[in-house]
């Protein structure tokens, strides 16, 4: 991993197009601007991760044999039955 | 066309009915097509299958049925990659984690809502950048 030390105000050019600037320190934070083209994803780490391990987790779930998986949302749906054409 | 889904049998579609997830959903980014599947039998939910690994497959629920005040923040970079000018005609999902031997104890990911451009067959899942949400919402309310 490249490490570079930064000040205030300074940037990081990555590429022709990604500008990554430091915008405000404060004790143990540290404010980050991004620019970056739109077709380029940014994303919180921690959030990232997370969604990826929910994810996987839910496509497993799901892998169950079907008729339990339909008993299993059929007993959740009575408590939401007056909202179900809104999907 | 048609594939076989270990769950749901053959499954029957037309090129046209494949949505395309141009970055794939976190944790699967190798699978960018998929099929919406609207099933009388698990009304209101719906399937997410991929069409190259039909074993991919995400249940999904419109979150506004049981959180009737989320409102996830939709960037304008989501939009443009949604081609799409407003959020009103997107289909909102959250994805659902189901727990076999406790039904009341199913999840939606409130954090990574599943939008989608019918009209385009364009998808993505937002990584939303706040902590406002929860990834292990409790569906059923204790």
């Amino acid at each position: 991993m490249l490490v570079l030390t930064r000040r205030l105000g300074e940037t990081i050019v990555i590429g022709d197009d990604v500008v990554i600037k430091i915008v405000d320190i404060h004790g143990k934070q540290i404010r980050i601007g991004i620019e970056a083209p739109s077709e380029i994803s940014v994303y919180r780490g921690e959030i990232y991760e997370r969604i990826m391990l929910e994810n996987k987790a839910a496509a497993g779930a799901a892998a169950g044999d079907l008729k339990s998986v339909t008993d299993t949302i059929k007993k959740l749906i009575p408590a939401k039955e007056g909202d179900a054409s809104a999907v | 066309m048609e594939l076989e889904h270990p769950r749901l049998g053959k499954v029957k579609y037309e090129p046209s009915d494949v949505i395309n997830f141009p970055q794939g959903l976190p944790g699967f980014i190798h699978l960018k097509d998929y099929l919406l599947i609207n099933n009388q039998d698990t009304h209101p939910f719906v399937w997410l299958i991929s069409v190259d690994e039909p074993s991919a497959s995400f249940l999904m629920v419109n979150p506004l049925l049981f959180c009737p005040d989320y409102n996830p923040t939709i960037t304008k970079r989501d939009l443009t990659e949604l081609s799409i000018n407003t959020p009103q005609s997107l289909l909102m999902y959250s994805i659902v984690t189901l727990n076999a031997s406790d039904y009341a104890q199913a999840t939606a990911n409130l954090s990574g809502p599943i939008l989608i451009n019918l009209e385009q067959k364009l998808g993505k899942q937002l990584v939303l950048l706040d902590d406002r949400y929860s990834t292990k919402h409790r569906i059923l309310t204790a």
